[in-house]
């Protein structure tokens, strides 16, 4: 088999083998909530620039970024229905991406002009596109965050200032758990100890188990990595009013130094402080950031209390390798397996990509996967 | 003889000549009183960055950028003790670089894994570091300001917006002070006329000395360049009230286009006027250039008006002045001329695996600033 050595993980433009894996599976693109019918926007995904666009009717669309006549961008137009007219000079496209009209042109050429369009689909809050060649796959489905438990669904979305792949990394990564969020893993019982790791390929992706044995008493915890970028696990409370929460996750590329997380969870957030422990209202998560990794600031010295806390947190710790993260000088041990485990099914893939083979058909379960802690038998 | 080809002397990352060459000396890299105990920093020097932290007992240390493991910052880890731990996986580091503990690793490999870690020490109120190979070369004392001369030790360290090479060449210009430095220069008599230049290679480096002549009296003023980028000199009263004051200064490099001055002194801080408020240096430096303000119009009491003068004259030469070749020196360059060949003669010695001349500065005070010239 012809491998990619070194492949590149990082790179996700038009064209690149890790863009072009990406572009193979559901992405998300925006939250629901953030485009009103009637409004357009101009979004970046994997370096890439699309028009998104939510019809009067409220479907969303997604097209290209410029209209075809003169090179405009689309998201400055008008949304007419499930249609968007161009601001410049009016050309007219549905939402199959067929010019409809050509109003100055007296002999209108519009059935020989048409704008590329991508399907998109809407689910827990967000909305999804397929970037990718050929036929979509079946749109995503998560039945553990599906059920309603009677807490509300919360969708949330933060830019991180790196590379896409340093964050898929770190969500595989269980050790950094014990120092990173040290605050507020001393907070629970579950983390009091620190694990045993192990990883394993899956149809989806990657299962991860750490162990942790408590005298006697020995529990695991199942998380989930849906590939290419997705994580499924439970999160410890982030402060001391906080509970555990199954929190499901995108990390998408925006361009090769900025990425998207995309969040869903079901549950009651804790009432948000305003105020800090000095009495002061919180500081921006990005004020903190900048700060601690400008030598102004410890991380010992951010309030715990901070709403920001855990993004704070890994932010410092993977905006600290660098924007684009360059692993070629690492000392990687066996608690490094989940990460290993990634980079070496992205080579695989990556490798067939480059190779114009078929890439592994990745598919999850219909019922719902083992989640967060559960006590091990003793044998 | 045939002439190999142009020597670099502006650019300092690890693999150039310059960069090799000046991580032979110590350079201080920090202000002591800006690092508390307990606090690590970030910083850059000669275009590479490091990790300064200080243990909670009080000493300083030196050691690489980032962790071994995944590569992480070192400055955002906690310090325990004289020990640094990563933020991330919490590896941590005695200051000798030793890796102690690999809290998740079940069997440790830490004995297999170091940090680099360089020797320090704190001397005038600085923190100094030694980046170079090999040993450390002895560590340079200065009796001129070690001396207490009734006024206190003051030290400060400023950001220029240009490389260090272009700044050092100005510590050895004698006459851009008559120019530049107009202002201050007519406040004081002993500027008030233009000097002879000479310039002589020492033990340390260069002694510069200028003649003034006023009627039958002479006098000489000797300064002093220490390789390789160490000014000690006394420097003129910026303001009516001021004095003349002994001045020590490193210009050390942050990268090629960015330079860091860290300079001591005996004098008392200079009080800027009462009911006064001025303009960030940096803006006023950054004005002119555009042609917004001129220099004539800056306030003569602004409390960093040498500083602004220098900046704008280095700065207007560029961010990385490199085009020497298409100068047309004078003989009051002469001091210019000797810091080039001197720089060119030991990089070509460092580019040929020779042996470089071992610097030393005498331990006993140099003769320093303004003295009568014997009769001839």
């Amino acid at each position: 088999m012809a491998r990619l050595k070194n492949a590149d993980l990082v790179h996700t433009g038009p064209g690149t083998p890790a863009g072009r894996f990406l572009r193979r599976f559901w992405q998300p693109v925006q939250r629901s909530d953030d485009l009103k019918p009637g409004w357009a926007k101009r979004v970046q995904v994997m370096g890439e620039h699309v028009t998104l666009y939510r019809g009067e009717g409220g479907t969303a669309h997604l097209v290209q970024d410029r209209c075809p006549h003169r090179n405009t961008q689309l998201a400055i137009g008008w949304v007419e229905d499930d249609c968007i007219r161009c601001f410049y000079h009016g050309w007219k496209f549905d939402g199959t991406g067929a010019c409809v009209e050509q109003p100055c042109e007296a002999d209108s050429f519009a059935r020989k002009v048409g704008i590329e369009t991508y399907p998109t689909h809407e689910y827990l809050g967000l909305i999804f596109a397929y970037l990718g060649e050929g036929a979509p796959p079946p749109p995503p489905s998560f039945p553990e965050l599906d059920e309603d438990n009677g807490d509300p669904l919360l969708t949330r979305v933060w830019p991180l200032p790196f590379n896409y792949f340093q964050r898929l990394e770190n969500s595989l990564d269980e050790a950094h758990v014990h120092f990173v969020h040290k605050v507020s893993a001393d907070l629970t019982d579950e983390l009091a100890v620190l694990p045993a790791f192990e990883a394993e390929e899956t149809e989806y992706g990657i299962l991860r188990l750490g162990t942790r044995e408590r005298g006697a008493d020995k529990d695991l915890r199942y998380s989930h990595f849906f590939m290419p970028n997705c994580n499924l696990l439970v999160v410890p409370p982030s402060n001391a009013d906080d509970a555990w929460a199954a929190h499901l996750t995108w990390r998408v590329p925006v361009t090769d130094e900025l990425t998207l997380s995309y969040s869903v969870e079901r549950r009651t957030p804790p009432t948000p402080r305003t105020v800090g422990r000095d009495g002061r209202p919180f500081p921006s998560a990005e004020s903190v950031i900048a700060a601690v990794l400008d030598g102004r600031m410890r991380m010992r010295d951010v309030d715990p209390d901070h709403p920001g806390l855990f993004n704070i947190q890994d932010t410092v710790a993977m905006a600290g390798q660098g924007p684009i993260y360059d692993r070629r000088n690492e000392r990687l041990g066996k608690s490094d397996i989940g990460i290993i485990l990634l980079r070496k099914i992205y080579e695989r893939e990556l490798g067939k990509i480059a190779d114009s083979k078929p890439i592994k058909k990745w598919r999850r379960p219909t019922d719902k996967v083992m989640l967060g802690f559960k006590p091990l038998e003793n044998v | 003889m045939a002439r190999a080809k142009r020597i670099d002397m502006v650019h300092v990352g690890p693999e150039t000549l310059t960069g090799r060459f000046i991580r032979r000396f110590w350079q201080p890299v920090y202000l002591a009183r800006d690092l508390q105990p307990g606090w690590a920093k970030r910083i850059q020097i000669l275009s590479e960055h490091f990790t300064l932290y200080r243990g909670e007992g009080g000493e300083a240390h030196v050691v690489q950028d980032r962790c071994p493991h995944r590569n992480t910052q070192l400055s955002i880890g906690w310090i325990e003790g004289d020990d640094l731990r990563c933020f991330y996986h919490g590896w941590k580091f005695a200051p000798g670089g030793a890796c102690l503990e690999q809290p998740c690793e079940r069997e440790s490999f830490a004995r297999k894994v170091t940090i680099r870690s360089y020797p320090t020490r704190e001397y005038l109120g600085l923190i100094f570091a030694y980046l170079g190979e090999g040993e450390p070369p002895p560590f340079a004392r200065f009796p001129e300001i070690e001396e207490d001369n009734g006024f206190p030790l003051w030290n400060s360290k400023w950001d220029l917006p240009h490389n260090f090479f272009q700044r050092m060449e100005n510590d050895l210009d004698e006459a851009h002070v008559h120019f530049v430095h107009k202002v201050s220069a007519d406040l004081t008599d002993e500027l008030a006329v233009m000097p002879e230049f000479d310039a002589k290679e020492t033990d340390y480096g260069i002694l510069r000395i200028g003649t003034r002549r006023r009627g039958n009296t002479s006098d000489v003023r000797y300064s002093h360049m220490m390789m390789p980028n160490t000014t000690l000199i006394v420097v003129p009263p910026s303001t009516r009230d001021d004095i003349w004051a002994v001045h020590l200064a490193w210009r050390v490099p942050v990268n090629d286009e960015k330079t860091q001055s860290f300079v001591v002194g005996r004098r008392n801080a200079r009080q800027p006027p009462a009911g006064k408020t001025f303009a960030p240096a940096d803006e006023i430096v950054k004005a002119i250039l555009d042609g917004r303000t001129r220099l004539r119009d800056v306030d003569p009491d602004h409390p960093m008006l040498f500083n602004i003068q220098d900046n704008v004259a280095i700065g207007a030469q560029g961010a990385v002045y490199d085009e020497r070749e298409t100068e047309r020196l004078g003989q009051s360059d002469a001091s210019v001329i000797l810091l080039r060949k001197l720089y060119e003669r030991e990089l070509r010695a460092l580019e040929a695996g020779k042996p470089m001349k071992t610097w030393r500065r005498p331990p006993d005070k140099l003769p320093l600033g303004f003295h009568a010239a014997e009769a001839a």
